[in-house]
């Protein structure tokens, strides 16, 4: 019997502090007008990308020989390219790879896009080598930070254009780029933050219990650092989707066809002069967009979060 | 003393000051009606727990709200001028120039990357129009005024190279260089040893006298009270509760919560059986949730009647000078007071039978750290390595059982000497066997089985808990680990843990940052118990919560180590706690225990000398009892050269009592001199000389 | 016995752009006669009295209630005060009789005190009589006992040799020459640690000396 109530009162106990929490961080981002303005821009995106093959008759590869370097039209709300594909397909199509799929190989394809990806897997590498830099310290410390600090040298362009080049463009490739690059300013924000954290008590309690080294590291530190870490993460996927359109451009994106935004620009700038300036200005507007759209909704939330500490 | 035939006119005159702040819950009284005045030469010491206002009504005056902040309604009247509605650059010239303030931290108003010389001398170019030689010679004069020794030589220094006390003293000459009427003092010894501490409050008496400055001192320690205040205003959730003459208040307390108070707060001169702390119960309420048309403390008050649940009482003077805000005011007999069954105080004289058997065994231990050398010989390898000797050859025994309190100044080692317990620092030499195992390696090459038997309370109440999860993970945490229990009862055994810590199961699901300090620190008590350890260490428990938090928590720990037989080990600066809470008192020094012994023999002569200089620097809350006056010059000497033969000998006030000015202190190691079969000191001076002396503090 | 001893610190001051009313005001809470005027750093600009303040009666019969409250309301502290070089001052270390000379000489009630321009104090008729009152021993409970002597070296001596050899202290003394008997001081002690027949037994045997008046004192 005992355990039964005890059960119904532990249930009852949890549930209003989980919904309170998760409203808590909600009503953060709604008291922000700027992260609020920046959720709506971004949260477009994702929709066109979820809901793309739905907002458009055309496929991103259907060409149309009437329609090249049309106008925007009724049946081409956005314009038409070189080709005669439909713009406003094309970009819907691009958001897909740089937000909700990252294409393997012809058939398989993984949720979460390009720009998601690296930044997931940057994480991982940043947060695993930061923690072992901050909590461990020493001659790990010393031999971590100098090797990202050797990484950080480099111009980030130069960087991306290094690794591409060397293992080539494609979409898995273009997320480790992203990923490699990423990793060093995300190990500094952890080393640091693990700086300050393991000061605490409650990290001196947990190596007095005798918590092994991945505990203490993962358990303890980790969920400490999950504010600024994420919004870190918010800024560096604005950064993945700017760097993926800047290797597009230069011609190390995605392959042609693929719907890249980059390679878009690229292709049309030379009709610029040419008196058709579309199928140029709107991938731009797209990245700026997303770019700008993302800035906001993190420089919003810390704020706020700072705001309330 | 001067006597005047008319009253002069006061320096500030508070009215029915209300400050709000805008916050996330709307608009937020923090400080509601407070009235007071301040008078040439006096000291008003405005005494409250954390939260109550205190620090709101110092910035109100000066009008430092912030953004969010802003006076409601209210007068404040500054030298017969209202400044309230001024222009921020009338305040501008007035603060700074007419009233000063000092905090906590002197490192706040200190510049790192100027000199002292500059800082000083700056004030004098810039308020008062002086020429710089002639503002750098008061600024001189002014750092000897506040007894910088070699202030000439202080003046071309930075902060950094002065120690905590120092640099208050030169906060406290800054803010004097411009001969403020107010000067507002916001906690100026928390931060600072109890030796020291004492040196500055001699230091604020002789200023007020000397300067006709009027002072608001704010603290929170009723000890510092009665030693510098001459009139006292209490406060409690924003509201102020009692006014008076800092006697009349000590002696006649008229509120309950002033009553209160003076039950939590542990005595020097009474002993651990003999005496009990009643703390108050329930909580302070948060500012949103305080009643408006009802006495404020009527939830927490023992008297409360339906009148105080629906009436707001006013300021009332009782007797000339003294005023409570309290319906029943001079009617409560504070002496028939009895303890309401809510709080539990665990009774007194239940000590546990000291057994012999000895749990924690301490033979000359030593833990040196080594000190990174500057020169650039030592990136080879090649330079001459320095220790630091933060423990330097420490013997105890730890009965089973027995509370044994640690004290001494900040670096004396004793921190140290918990962590090398505890296996987060390793021994350099030196036995140390806990229940007969050695345990000189770090924690992570110990047995499970003795990790879960040697655990720890911590000290700062906001870090002791993480975060990122709830009260029940982390009190099931050391359960899971330890295996203490079966896993499907690890829920129940929680449960059972909050309750012997006085929390209900509603708090299984509450994260740390719902908690206040107090609640916060009983989770830190409930996980260190939750693996059923033999010792305990508690590193300063209750040295960050408040007078009223801090009983609670006392008794808790107490009634816990009752129902366990847990031996603990008790470590802080504050001698009245330990006095409370010890079977037997070590008092350290420069990583030497100088005295051991049990507590009455340690509070009584004969003393070693360091200790009769602790216990005369203790602010007493009494201010009628009288202590011997021995302060102790200079700093704890660097742990890096501690000095020879008696490591206390450069400081020691007794050492004259030896022929020849003690030239056998600075020579040979002091023996271990045994007053009875518990109690040594490690001195050179004889016994029977050190018996004949008084004993520090006599109460009336 | 300097000025620095007995003023009055931390006085309450003006600025020159204070409204009279609020002075005014000031004053009369306060129960004050004087306030310094000051600028920037406590620098002495002036000084405002409550005569300063007070309106001429011709000037005042010339105007009706209206226009004297527009004229009070509209005048500031720099219209009416005593102006800087005017203003006579003191420093810490004057001795206090010479800034009761002061005082008396240039008939006026009050001597900002200034240490290199800059106000620290300010001391006034009634803090000069306080300290008389002082000299004399009335902050004291005890006996005050009137002494009249020749004027000739040594007789004072004799009084505190006597008082001494009782082992009694002297609480405060003064001594003025009599007025309307040249040849003659009258010499004022106050004693509280012997009762009034000891005293008065005592002083009595001092030979050319007479005890003319001999009574209790104290706050």
């Amino acid at each position: 019997m005992a355990t039964v109530e005890q059960t119904l009162l532990r249930a009852i106990a949890r549930r209003p502090s989980r919904w309170r929490r998760l409203w808590e961080g909600v009503s953060i981002i709604l008291r922000s007008r700027t992260a609020l303005v920046g959720l709506a821009i971004v949260g477009f995106w994702f929709l066109v990308a979820i809901f793309a093959p739905f907002l458009t008759p055309y496929g991103p590869f259907d060409q149309d020989y009437k329609w090249q370097n049309a106008p925007p039209s009724a049946a081409h709300p956005l314009g038409t390219d070189h080709l005669g594909r439909d713009i406003w397909t094309r970009l819907i199509y691009g958001a897909r790879l740089v937000l909700i799929m990252l294409p393997i190989n012809e058939s398989l394809w993984l949720p979460g896009g390009i720009a998601l990806w690296g930044v997931f897997l940057a994480l991982v590498a940043g947060s695993v080598l930061g923690l072992l830099g901050g909590y461990l310290g020493g001659w790990i410390d010393e031999v971590v930070m100098r090797l990202l600090d050797a990484m950080m040298a480099f111009p980030v362009i130069l960087l991306y254009m290094i690794i591409i080049a060397a293992i080539g463009p494609s979409a898995l490739n273009i997320v480790l780029a992203i990923a490699i690059v990423g990793t060093p300013g995300i190990a500094r924000l952890v080393r640091s933050l693990t700086l300050d954290i393991r000061t605490r008590d409650y990290i001196r309690a947990a190596e007095i219990r005798g918590e092994s080294v991945w505990y203490i590291m993962f358990h303890e530190i980790l969920p400490n650092a999950r504010g600024p870490l994420i919004v870190d993460a918010m800024l560096r996927v604005g950064y993945a989707i700017f760097a993926m359109g800047t290797l597009g451009f230069l011609g190390l994106g995605l392959p042609p066809p693929s719907p890249d935004w980059g390679s878009m620009v690229a292709k049309g700038r030379q009709y610029i002069m040419a008196g058709s300036p579309w199928a140029a200005l709107w991938p731009s507007v797209a990245i700026a967009s997303l770019v700008v759209g993302l800035n906001l909704f993190a420089d919003g939330l810390r704020e706020e979060l700072a705001r309330y500490r | 003393m001067q006597t005047r035939f008319h009253p002069l006119p006061p320096i500030l005159k508070v009215e029915n000051l209300s400050i709000s702040y805008a916050t996330r819950h709307g608009e937020v009284e923090a400080v509601r009606q407070v009235s007071f005045e301040v008078n040439r030469g006096m000291t008003l010491g405005l005494v409250g727990e954390s939260g109550c206002g205190k620090t709101t009504v110092a910035f109100g005056i000066l009008d430092f709200l912030g953004p969010n902040g802003r006076i409601v309604e209210g007068s404040i009247k500054f030298q017969g001028r209202e400044l309230i509605g001024r222009s921020e650059k009338e305040l501008r010239l007035l603060r700074g120039d007419q009233i000063t303030m000092v905090y906590q931290d002197p490192m706040q108003a200190l510049n790192p990357s100027l000199t002292i010389g500059e800082q000083l001398a700056e004030v004098l170019v810039v308020h008062r129009g002086l020429s710089h030689a002639e503002a750098w010679r008061r600024s001189t004069e002014m750092l000897e005024r506040v007894y910088m020794p070699d202030a000439p030589n202080v003046m071309k220094r930075y902060p950094h190279q002065l120690s905590g006390g120092q640099q208050q003293r030169v906060v406290i000459a800054m803010a004097l260089l411009n001969n403020p009427a107010l000067l507002i003092m916001d906690e100026p010894t928390t931060a600072l040893d109890v030796t020291v501490e004492a040196a500055v409050l001699d230091l604020i008496e002789d200023l007020k006298r000397d300067f006709d400055t009027g002072i608001i001192y704010i603290t929170h320690n009723l000890g510092v009270v009665a030693r510098v205040c001459d009139q006292v205003a209490v406060m409690y959730a924003g509201e102020l509760v009692e006014r008076a003459p800092v006697k009349a208040l000590f002696a006649h307390p008229l509120h309950p919560y002033t009553q209160g108070l003076m039950r939590c707060v542990p005595k020097l001169g009474i002993t651990k059986e003999a005496s009990r702390l009643y703390p108050i119960r329930g909580r302070v309420p948060a500012p949103q949730d305080r009643p408006r048309g009802a006495c404020i403390f009527a939830p927490r008050c023992d008297y409360a009647t339906e009148r105080c649940r629906n009436e707001r009482p006013m300021l009332q003077e009782i007797t000339p000078g003294h005023s409570a805000r309290c319906f029943y005011a001079g009617q409560i007999d504070p002496s028939a007071w009895q303890p309401s069954e809510e709080i539990e105080v665990p009774a007194p004289g239940q000590r546990v039978a000291p057994e012999h058997e000895v749990v924690l065994h301490i033979e000359n231990l030593k833990t040196y750290y080594e000190q990174p050398s500057r020169s650039v010989l030592s990136l080879f390898g090649l330079g001459k390595k320095q220790y630091v000797k933060a423990v330097d050859g420490v013997d105890l025994r730890v009965p089973r059982g027995i509370t044994v309190g640690v004290v001494g100044e900040s670096g004396c080692g004793k921190s140290t000497l918990a962590k090398t317990i505890i296996g987060l620092e390793s021994p350099t030499a030196g036995v140390l066997q806990f229940l007969g195992f050695d345990i000189s390696m770090p924690v992570t090459r110990r047995d499970v089985q003795l990790i879960q038997e040697l655990q720890m309370v911590f000290q700062n109440p906001d870090s002791t808990m993480n975060p990122a999860y709830t009260v029940g993970q982390q009190i099931a945490r050391p359960l899971q680990r330890f295996k203490t229990v079966p896993p499907q009862q690890v829920y129940d055994e929680v449960i059972r843990l909050l309750h012997a810590v006085r929390l209900d199961a509603s708090y299984y699901d509450r994260f740390p940052s719902q908690l206040s300090g107090g609640e916060k620190q009983r989770v830190g008590i409930a996980r260190a118990f939750a693996s059923r350890p033999e010792l305990v260490l508690c590193d300063e428990p209750v040295s960050a919560l408040d007078v009223s938090v801090q009983a609670a928590v006392l008794n808790l720990l107490l009634d816990i180590q009752r129902q366990y037989g847990t031996t603990m080990l008790f470590i802080a600066h504050d001698l009245s706690v330990v006095r409370f809470f010890s079977d037997l008192v070590a008092v350290m020094y420069l990583g030497h225990i100088v005295e051991f012994g049990p507590a009455e023999a340690i509070y009584a002569p004969p003393y070693h000398p360091y200790t009769e200089a602790l216990l005369s620097a203790v602010p007493i809350p009494d201010p009628c009892a009288t202590q011997k006056r021995i302060r102790l010059e200079g700093n704890v000497p660097s742990a890096l050269n501690p000095p020879s033969g008696c490591v206390f000998h450069t400081r020691c006030p007794r050492r004259s009592m030896l022929p020849d000015q003690g030239k056998v202190c600075a020579v040979q190691a002091p023996p271990q001199q045994w007053n009875t079969e518990q109690h040594y000191i490690l001195c050179h001076i004889p016994l029977e000389a050190l018996r004949k002396m008084e004993p520090v503090i006599t109460s009336c | 016995m300097f000025v620095g001893d007995y003023m009055t610190r931390h006085p309450l001051t003006v600025t020159p752009d204070t409204s009279i009313v609020e002075v005014q005001g000031m004053m009369a809470e306060n129960n004050i006669r004087h306030v310094p005027v000051v600028e920037k750093g406590k620098r002495l600009v002036g000084l405002v009295t409550r005569q300063n303040l007070r309106l001429s009666p011709i000037e005042l019969s010339s105007l009706n209630v209206w226009e004297i409250t527009r004229l009070l309301s509209g005048l500031k502290v720099k219209d009416v005060m005593v102006r800087g070089k005017d203003v006579i001052t003191a420093r810490p270390d004057t001795p206090i009789e010479e800034a009761a000379r002061i005082l008396v000489t240039h008939r006026i009630g009050c001597l900002p005190v200034l240490e290199e321009g800059i106000l620290v104090g300010i001391i006034t008729e009634s803090d000069l009589l306080t300290q008389l009152t002082n000299l004399l021993g009335l902050q004291v409970p005890g006996w005050r006992a009137t002494i009249r002597v020749p004027d000739r070296a040594g007789e004072f001596a004799k009084i505190t040799a006597a008082v001494a050899s009782k082992g009694w202290g002297i609480d405060a003394a003064g001594s003025l020459p009599t007025p309307r008997k040249p040849g003659y001081w009258d010499v004022v002690i106050k004693i509280s640690a012997a009762t009034r027949d000891e005293l008065v037994a005592v002083l009595q045997q001092i030979e050319g000396q007479e005890l003319i008046d001999i009574r209790a004192t104290g706050p």
